[in-house]
């Protein structure tokens, strides 16, 4: 009766190839783990495993979107994060850590909802920032959008409306404006709750970094750490 | 409004400052809003079948089973694995490799090739891979004690003796039951829909329920291996007695913790149910001798509880002192005639028993009260992601009334005092399971989990005095990324008065037991026996009616 959010889901062995079959839950637990052995705070790590597994419910590629941005702000998360005092949100690093940026989009989302906008760019992987607009759209009964750099994309309440998901998969070298929107010609896409079949090399690269996230196992760790006390048998 | 509803009114729910302490939530037992309760209501109301569709056990006790029960809409099925473990390979902690049996619930009548499947994978429990047509994934090891006694009697020819029975309860201990997306197995989401499957735990509850049946099927079917014509069946009511056992360590620990939301629709229902209870204007004499009937079963239940740990003897101690005031109590005939009569045995408990015994009343009280109390039992899941997004345009003066008030626990402690911060939690490469360490002593503290949730409430309160800027919890948190998490726990406690526990967690005080107690009781569990003061063993479903009992079987 233990917790998957919790617990670690098991690696693939050394011998797995192809294709590894995953839950929505091992995903969420896996980019948290694998954010956190990144350098992410552990309340951003949070968003960033929910935002991988809202992406994978909808069929859209949120693990190898973490992967990718976990490979790129390694060790440097606070570089990647918004500055916001300027009219365009910018970082240190250069390219904005979508997660960093959609949990500060995501914390003013009120005020996008009363018709301010943001502008951002670039942006490593700009998928990782659409659930974030669409959890905003939904607790705050609004639509928002997402547009630029030849990216299109609508956070409905019900779910993500986009034209072209492969623009928004990419690397945006360009800026984007977050601002909210009144009306949607496209049908949202809605999420399944089936397993997911994921590349075993890519679950391996987000349980590298997960595996930061655990401390080395000591002689006092394997005595006293798991509770042993009197023995179970009877 | 009438005086009736007037009195009404002032009966409320508990404060949070009073329920939610572990001394007290580590005294809880199970009551008729439990998940294994609840869900035995639902299979018998909706009628529910069952049957044992496939037994291919051989005589060494290998092979498998197939449970199954169906509803008005869907069927499930437990898929058993029988498996001849050598003695020195037995053991119940996580490191083990192998088991006495191991089990999945499967999502419908699995067909031949499925399991053929799940006997490739089920086996191997973490090592395997299961599908989401798997709900649970589960494994248990034998009592050898008992299931030799009882193997050996029924094959004899001669019943079981009830104190062997008694002295340890089951057959087999359940160690992990998996649900909810582990291993590759169905998700939370896939079943919540379902109302069979909406209450929290159901899945893992009928889980466990089936594998009680699958214990004492194999101990007779072993018995008439060895035993041929003069062996016999277990006499129904001895079988009654057995439960399942489990035994539950640190992993499950943090469970509470890290699920806000639903603890709080826990609490809640156990709250709101004792509200209404203790608000009955009078009371009748069928809920008199309904109480009076749970009162002498719990007496019964305290008597065969047995446990080595001290702390536990000590609380078992004292139960037996508050069962015999609360008899004292209750047996005078005129015990029950004033106003209010339930909420007037509540007040004088909370002066005269102690926490065990006034925990234990909670659950007697809801007894003779099923028409009051067991709806309740509807409103015990949780969207947690409803309530996982943070609301930046609060401001940093109502962040900083809301730990004021909610963790009004936590900010006075000085965590620089070593007892205040005597441990911390971790995740260990090795099992990828969470532990406690002693911050002192032990290395990797720089791998806490974010536990800490009194002292990370005081860091935060203590930025948050200091902040210049600009005062939303948005601003706040793009100069404090460390502060996100308890933030967004500060937040759900604002919403969810029951959702945090009002303890220090590093505490060189912490008793993990506490934590682990309240979890199994609501799922139904009884007899906690601390092993330590980091594992229990339990028994579930003990006296419990079987499948072929409660539900309707095929002639």
């Amino acid at each position: 009766m233990s917790d998957p959010t919790i617990q670690s889901p098991s690696g693939p062995g050394e011998d797995a190839s192809g294709d590894w079959r995953v839950s929505l839950a091992e995903i969420d637990a896996m980019g948290r783990k694998a954010a956190r052995g990144a350098g992410f705070s552990w309340g951003m790590a949070e968003e960033a495993g929910r935002a991988a597994r809202w992406l994978a419910a909808y069929r859209l590629p949120g693990p190898e979107a973490l992967a990718a941005v976990l490979e790129e702000v390694d060790a440097t998360v606070p570089a990647h994060a918004p500055r916001i005092d300027e009219a365009v949100w910018h970082c240190d690093a250069g390219v904005l850590c979508p997660i960093a940026a959609g949990a500060a989009l995501s914390d003013r989302a009120d005020a996008i909802a009363q018709g301010g906008e943001f502008r951002l760019g670039p942006v490593i992987r700009p998928l990782l920032i659409v659930p974030f607009l669409c959890r905003a759209a939904r607790d705050l009964g609004c639509m928002i959008a997402m547009t630029g750099d030849g990216l299109e994309v609508l956070a409905e309440r019900e779910g993500p409306a986009c034209a072209d998901w492969a623009a928004v998969t990419r690397p945006l070298s360009g800026e984007l404006l977050v601002s909210r929107s009144e009306a949607s010609a496209l049908e949202p896409r809605l999420p399944g709750a089936d397993a997911h079949l994921l590349p075993v090399e890519l679950w391996r690269t987000l349980d590298r970094f997960a595996q930061r996230s655990y401390a080395p196992a000591t002689e006092a760790s394997r005595r006293a750490g798991a509770g042993a006390g009197l023995i179970d048998r009877d | 409004m009438t005086l009736a509803h007037r009195h009404r009114a002032e009966i409320s729910r508990r404060p949070a400052a009073q329920v939610m302490r572990l001394a007290r939530m580590g005294s809880f037992h199970p009551t008729r809003l439990s998940f294994m309760q609840s869900l035995l209501r639902r299979l018998a109301r909706e009628d529910w079948r069952f049957e044992r569709a496939c037994w291919e056990i051989d005589a060494k006790g290998v092979g498998h089973a197939v449970y199954s029960v169906l509803g008005p809409e869907r069927a499930y099925s437990l898929v058993c694995f029988a498996h001849d473990l050598p003695d020195e390979m037995r053991s119940d902690r996580v490191i083990a490799t192998a088991w006495d049996a191991t089990f999945a619930l499967f999502d419908g009548i699995p067909t031949k090739e499925d399991i053929e499947r799940l006997a490739r994978n089920v086996p191997k429990q973490e090592a395997g891979r299961v599908s989401d047509r798997e709900l649970s994934l589960s494994r248990a090891n034998r009592s050898v004690r008992l299931f030799d006694h009882v193997v050996g009697c029924l094959a004899a020819g001669r019943q079981p003796d009830a104190a062997e029975i008694d002295a340890v309860g089951y057959l087999m201990r359940t160690t992990a039951v998996y649900g909810s997306g582990k291993f590759g197995a169905a998700d939370r989401v896939k079943i919540a829909g379902r109302p069979e499957l909406r209450g929290p735990f159901q899945a893992e509850m009928l889980s466990v329920w089936l594998t009680r049946s699958f214990t004492l099927d194999l101990a007779e079917h072993m018995a008439k291996v060895r035993g041929g014509d003069r062996s016999v069946s277990l006499d129904p009511a001895l079988r009654r007695r057995f439960g399942v056992g489990n035994s539950t360590g640190l992993g499950m620990a943090p469970f509470l913790i890290n699920h806000p939301v639903l603890l709080n629709n826990w609490m809640m229902a156990r709250e709101e149910a004792l509200a209404r209870v203790r608000a009955l204007e009078s009371t009748d004499r069928a809920s008199i001798e309904s109480f009076r009937a749970a009162l002498t079963k719990a007496a019964g239940n305290v008597t065969l509880w047995r446990s080595e740990h001290s702390l536990q003897r000590q609380k078992l101690e004292s139960l037996r002192d508050d069962l015999a005031a609360l008899r004292a109590r209750c047996d005078a005939d005129d015990s029950f005639t004033g106003t209010q009569p339930w909420n007037a045995l509540w007040l004088w408990a909370e002066d005269a028993l102690s926490l065990e015994g006034q925990e234990l009343l909670v659950s007697l009280l809801f007894e003779p009260h099923g028409d009051l109390v067991d709806g309740l039992a509807d409103c015990m899941d949780a969207d947690e992601d409803a309530a996982f997004r943070i609301d930046g345009s609060m401001s940093v003066p109502v962040l900083r009334e809301i730990l004021t008030e909610a963790y009004d626990w936590a900010l006075g402690l000085d965590y620089e005092a070593a007892p205040n911060s005597a441990r911390f939690w971790y995740v260990s490469e090795e099992k990828l399971e969470p532990r406690l360490g002693e911050r002192a002593s032990e290395e990797g503290v720089e791998y806490e989990q974010p536990l800490a949730t009194g002292r990370d409430a005081a860091r935060m309160a203590a930025d948050l005095a200091r902040w210049q800027g600009e005062p939303s919890v948005a601003a706040f948190l793009l100069a404090h990324p460390e502060h996100r998490h308890t933030a967004r726990r500060a937040q759900i406690a604002a919403r969810y008065p029951y959702g945090e526990i009002r303890d220090n967690l590093i505490s060189a005080e912490l008793m993990p037991i506490d934590l682990l107690r309240c979890k199994l009781s609501f799922f139904g569990a009884d007899r906690f026996d601390p092993r330590s003061d980091r594992w229990v063993r339990i028994c579930m479903y003990r006296d419990a009616p079987f499948p072929h009992e409660l539900l309707q079987v095929p002639q």
